[in-house]
C-alpha cells in the first residue's frame, strides 16, 4: 500500500471531523428563562367608551342612545366594568383622531371603544373602532353598521357582539331574541301569552292572545319558527308558530291524549316530544316534512323534556323509571339510555348547551329549587341559583350565559326572567314589563 | 122423632116470634140535633171569600178534643253529621281576552356589516402622543424621604435558657470539619438599619388585605404512597449492610424543582416574584370557556431595566384548544405582560443575562372557573 493510499482514509476522516465541527452551532449565549404561569385573578375588565360621535347634525340623540346600549350589553355580562366618563382625561378630538393611549392608561382602562353615528332620513350608519390600550394597538380592524333608525338598538346590539368577540375570543349574544310567556294577574287566574322580545328584554311584542293557555315555547334553530303547547282544545297540543306572520297550525304528532314539551332537532327538520297515551308518557319524534314519528321510549315511567345535543346524535331527557326523577341521555334513535345524575334531589328540564360541553338543568332538593349545570358524562354538577321555584333554563347562543323563570312565594307571587352565568356570578333579573316565564333564548341573528 | 127434638124445635120458633114481634122492648127513637142551614149564591159565595167575614153561625160548635195518642219514644238515630253546605263556586271570570296581536314587525334592520374599515377615515395613523408631564407627575408621585426612626443598635438580652457545658462540649466534639478560622466581620461604615422606610399615621394605614383576590390553589396531589418499612424480623442483615454501604456512596438528591420555577439559574424568589408581578394582572375573568383550557407558550425579550420588548412577544405553541382560543388566551397574557410592567420587573439587574430572554408558559386551566 502506498503512503498515498494510506493517507487517503486519514484525510477522509479529518475532512469529515472538520464538516461534523462546522456542523455544530456555536454555544448559545443563554438558554431563555423558562417559567410558568398559573396564578391569575378574576376580575371585570375596566373599559372607556367615549359618547360616539355625531357625524351629522341631528344624530347627537341616536349616538349618545347606541352609545348607552353598547356600555349596557358589556357590563351586563359582569366580565366588563365600565369607566365614568368623568374620569377620563381626554377624549377623542374625532373618529379618525389619534388616541391619547397614556390618558387611557392613567385611569387605567384596559379596552376603549370609540365610535360615530351619522343619521340620514331613515338610513343610520354606525362605525367603531377597538383599542387594546396597553398594548397601543387596535383590536382588529373598524367596522361599520348601516340600517334603518327602527332598527338602532340592533346596530349597538352588533357593536357590543363585535367588541365582547374580539376581547373574550368567544361569540357575543346581544344581537338575540328570547320568546317567553308574558302572564299578567293573580296565581289562581293567570292570563299568558307567547312573547318575544331582545335579550335584554327590550321591544316585547306578543304572538298570542290571551284566550288559550300557553306553555313551554321553544325557538327553531334559525328564529323563524316556534314550538309550544297550547290549551286550545281543552287539551294540551303542540302549534308551530311563524313568527313572521303570526300564523300557526297544530303539529301533527301521535295519537294520544295529551302531547307537550317540543323541542326542534339542530337543523330544525324534526321535533321530538312528549306524548301521554293511556295514562303513559314517553317521547316520541316526528319528522316535519313526512309527518312520520317515531317511539323513541317505552317504559311504564313518565319520560319528558327532551333535548337534542348540538350534532344531533344524543338525546337528553328526564324518567323516574329509577323511582326518583333524574336525566338519562339516549341515541337521538332511541335505544337504551344511561343515567347521567345521581344526585340527591329531583332533576328536570335538561337542557343541551350549544358548545356540546354542559346540560343546564332544573334541580329541587330540600324544598329549593336550583338551576345547575353539569358535564355530559354527569360530572362536575354545579348549582348556579337557589330560590322557591327556579326552572326552565334557557342557554345564549354562545353557551356562556342561562336565563330561567323565578317564581315568589305566596299566593301573590309573581313569575319574572333572571340570566346567569355558568360561572354562578352575575344574577341579573330581564326587565319585562310583565311577568314572564318559560324563556327560550333564539340564535344570534344575521 | 125424639121427645127432644120436639122440645127444641119449639124452644127456637119461640124465640123466633117474640124477636120478630118485639114484645117488651121500647120503639121510643133516640135524641138527635137539628141545624138550620141557609142556602146561598154563588155572587154570595164570591163576595164571601172577598173578605166579607161570613155571619157567625147561630149555634156554637163545641170544640173536639183530640185524642192523646201515647206513641213509644222511638231509639234515637244515629245522625250523620250533614256535610257542610257547599257554596256554590264562583262563577270564574274568564281573563281578560286580549286583542290578538298583530303580526308583529319583525323585519331584520337592513344592517351590513363591513369588513372593511370606515371609509372616514380609512385608517388612522395611531400617533402615541407623548404623556403629559402633569400626568406623568400624578401617576407615580416621587415618595417622601422617609425619615430614620432607626433606634440604636441595642444589646442582645441574656438568653433565658443557659447551655449545659457538657452538652456544649459534646456537640464540639461531634464536629469533624474543623472551624475555619473566623473571618472578621467587615465593619462596614453604614448607617443603622432603619426600622421603617415610612412613616405611616393609623389614618393613612394601608389596607393589607389584597384588593384583588387570586384563585385558591387546586388541592395539591397525594403525595404518594411510602413502602411500609419491613418488620425487623423480615431483615437480611447481608442486604441491610449492602443497602448501608450504598446508602453512604449515594449522593445527596438534588431538591425537586418546584413545578414552575424550573430554568435558568436565577433565584427561586426572583422567578416566583417575576410570576407574582405579571399574574396580578393576568385576568382570565374575560377568557373565553376554550381559552381557559388552553395552554400557550410564549416567548419574549427584556429589556436591561426590566420591561419586555413589546415587539418581540411572540405565541409559541398551544395545547388543548383551537387556534382562537390560543390567541385569545395569547392576547390576554400580553396585556397582563405590558400592563404590570410599571417601572420594570424587579428582577436583579446584574443578573440580566438569564432573564434576557423568557419562555413562558401559560397555564389557565387551574384558573378555569369551576
Amino acid at each position: 500500500m502506498s503512503i498515498r493510499a494510506m493517507m487517503k482514509p486519514i484525510l477522509t476522516l479529518v475532512m469529515a471531523f472538520g464538516l461534523g465541527a462546522a456542523a455544530v452551532p456555536p454555544v448559545s449565549a443563554q438558554e431563555p428563562l423558562q417559567l410558568t404561569l398559573r396564578d391569575g385573578v378574576i376580575e371585570a375588565l375596566p373599559f372607556a367608551l367615549p359618547t360616539f360621535q355625531a357625524e351629522v347634525a341631528g344624530s347627537e340623540q341616536m349616538a349618545a342612545d347606541i352609545s348607552r346600549v353598547v356600555s349596557e350589553d358589556l357590563t351586563s355580562t359582569g366580565l366588563f366594568r365600565q369607566i365614568p366618563s368623568s374620569a377620563f382625561i381626554s377624549t377623542p378630538a374625532g373618529f379618525g383622531s389619534p388616541v391619547a393611549f397614556a390618558d387611557w392608561r392613567a385611569i387605567n382602562a384596559q379596552a376603549l371603544v370609540t365610535g360615530a353615528v351619522a343619521v340620514n332620513g331613515s338610513q343610520v350608519t354606525v362605525k367603531f373602532r377597538l383599542y387594546d390600550v396597553f398594548s397601543g394597538a387596535e383590536m382588529g380592524e373598524g367596522l361599520q353598521f348601516a340600517g334603518t333608525t327602527d332598527g338602532w338598538r340592533r346596530m349597538a346590539h352588533k357593536v357590543a357582539d363585535v367588541v365582547y368577540s374580539r376581547i373574550t375570543g368567544e361569540a357575543g349574544y346581544f344581537d338575540s331574541r328570547v320568546v317567553f310567556v308574558a302572564e299578567t294577574g293573580p296565581k289562581d287566574n293567570r292570563a299568558k301569552r307567547l312573547a318575544i322580545m331582545d335579550y335584554d328584554g327590550a321591544n316585547v311584542q306578543y304572538l298570542t292572545d290571551s284566550s288559550a293557555i300557553v306553555l313551554a315555547p321553544r325557538f327553531s334553530p334559525t328564529g323563524d319558527r316556534v314550538l309550544y303547547t297550547s290549551y286550545e282544545s281543552g287539551f294540551p297540543r303542540i302549534n308551530v308558530l311563524d313568527v313572521a306572520t303570526v300564523g300557526r297550525q297544530q303539529l301533527q304528532t301521535a295519537q294520544g291524549d295529551m302531547a307537550f314539551s317540543p323541542r326542534f332537532s339542530r337543523d330544525g327538520r324534526q321535533v321530538i316530544y312528549s306524548l301521554t297515551n293511556g295514562g303513559n308518557t314517553d317521547i316520541y319524534r316526528t319528522d316535519l316534512a313526512t309527518g312520520q314519528f317515531t317511539r323513541l321510549t317505552n317504559t311504564p315511567a313518565i319520560e319528558t323534556a327532551p333535548s337534542f345535543s348540538p350534532d344531533g346524535s344524543q338525546i337528553v331527557f328526564e324518567s323516574d323509571r329509577s323511582g326518583t326523577q333524574q336525566l338519562y341521555i339516549m341515541s337521538a334513535n332511541g335505544g337504551e339510555p344511561r343515567r347521567i345524575s345521581f344526585g340527591n334531589g329531583r332533576y328536570g328540564t335538561p337542557v343541551w348547551s350549544p358548545r356540546g360541553d354542559l346540560i343546564a338543568f332544573t334541580k329541587q332538593q330540600d324544598g329549593r329549587f336550583h338551576i345547575g349545570v353539569m358535564r355530559t358524562d354527569g360530572s362536575e354538577e354545579r348549582l348556579l341559583t337557589s330560590s322557591f321555584l327556579d326552572e326552565g333554563p334557557t342557554w345564549a347562543p354562545n353557551g356562556r350565559v342561562i336565563m330561567f323563570a323565578r317564581e315568589t312565594q305566596g299566593a301573590d307571587g309573581t313569575s319574572a326572567l333572571y340570566s346567569v352565568d355558568i360561572t354562578g356570578r352575575n344574577l341579573r333579573r330581564v326587565a319585562t314589563p310583565q311577568g314572564g316565564s318559560d324563556p327560550s333564548w333564539g340564535p344570534l341573528q344575521p | 122423632m125424639s121427645i127432644g127434638t120436639y122440645l127444641s124445635g119449639t124452644g127456637h120458633a119461640a124465640l123466633v116470634v117474640w124477636m120478630v114481634v118485639g114484645w117488651g122492648m121500647d120503639a121510643e127513637p133516640l135524641p138527635f140535633e137539628i141545624t138550620e142551614v141557609s142556602v146561598v149564591s154563588g155572587e154570595e159565595f164570591a163576595a164571601l171569600t172577598q173578605g166579607v167575614q161570613p155571619d157567625q153561625p147561630v149555634g156554637t160548635v163545641p170544640e173536639l178534643e183530640q185524642p192523646e195518642i201515647e206513641v213509644p219514644e222511638p231509639p234515637a238515630p244515629v245522625v250523620e253529621t250533614p256535610p257542610e253546605p257547599v257554596e256554590p263556586p264562583a262563577p270564574i271570570e274568564a281573563p281578560t281576552v286580549e286583542a290578538p296581536p298583530e303580526a308583529p314587525d319583525l323585519t331584520v334592520p337592513d344592517t351590513v356589516v363591513a369588513d372593511a374599515p370606515p371609509d372616514v377615515p380609512d385608517t388612522p395613523t395611531i400617533v402615541t402622543p407623548p404623556p403629559s408631564a402633569e400626568l406623568g407627575s400624578s401617576l407615580r408621585p416621587v415618595p417622601r424621604p422617609a425619615p430614620r426612626v432607626a433606634p440604636e443598635i441595642v444589646a442582645q438580652p441574656e438568653p433565658d435558657a443557659t447551655i449545659a457545658p457538657e452538652v456544649t462540649e459534646a456537640a464540639t466534639e461531634q464536629a469533624e470539619t474543623p472551624a475555619e478560622d473566623p473571618a472578621e466581620p467587615v465593619e462596614e461604615t453604614t448607617a443603622p438599619e432603619a426600622a421603617s422606610d415610612q412613616i405611616v399615621t393609623e389614618a393613612e394605614e394601608p389596607a393589607f388585605a389584597p384588593e384583588i383576590s387570586t384563585r385558591p390553589q387546586t388541592r395539591p396531589s397525594r403525595p404518594a404512597a411510602v413502602a411500609e418499612a419491613p418488620s425487623e424480623e423480615a431483615v437480611d442483615p447481608v442486604a441491610a449492610a449492602l443497602a448501608e454501604a450504598g446508602a453512604a456512596e449515594t449522593p445527596t438528591p438534588t431538591p425537586t424543582p418546584t413545578p414552575g420555577l424550573s430554568g435558568g439559574q436565577l433565584s427561586e424568589g426572583d422567578k416566583s416574584g417575576f410570576l407574582r408581578q405579571i399574574g396580578n394582572c393576568w385576568n382570565t375573568g374575560t377568557l373565553s370557556t376554550g381559552a381557559q383550557s388552553t395552554i400557550i407558550v410564549m416567548t419574549f425579550d427584556m429589556t436591561p431595566d426590566g420591561r419586555p420588548v413589546t415587539d418581540s412577544i411572540r405565541l409559541g405553541s398551544f395545547t388543548g384548544g383551537t387556534a382562537s382560543d390560543a390567541d385569545a388566551a395569547f392576547q390576554t397574557a400580553r396585556r397582563a405582560l405590558i400592563r404590570c410592567t410599571g417601572e420594570g420587573y424587579d428582577l436583579p439587574r446584574d443578573q440580566y443575562e438569564l432573564w434576557q430572554r423568557v419562555e413562558l408558559t401559560v397555564d389557565p386551566t387551574a384558573m378555569r372557573q369551576r
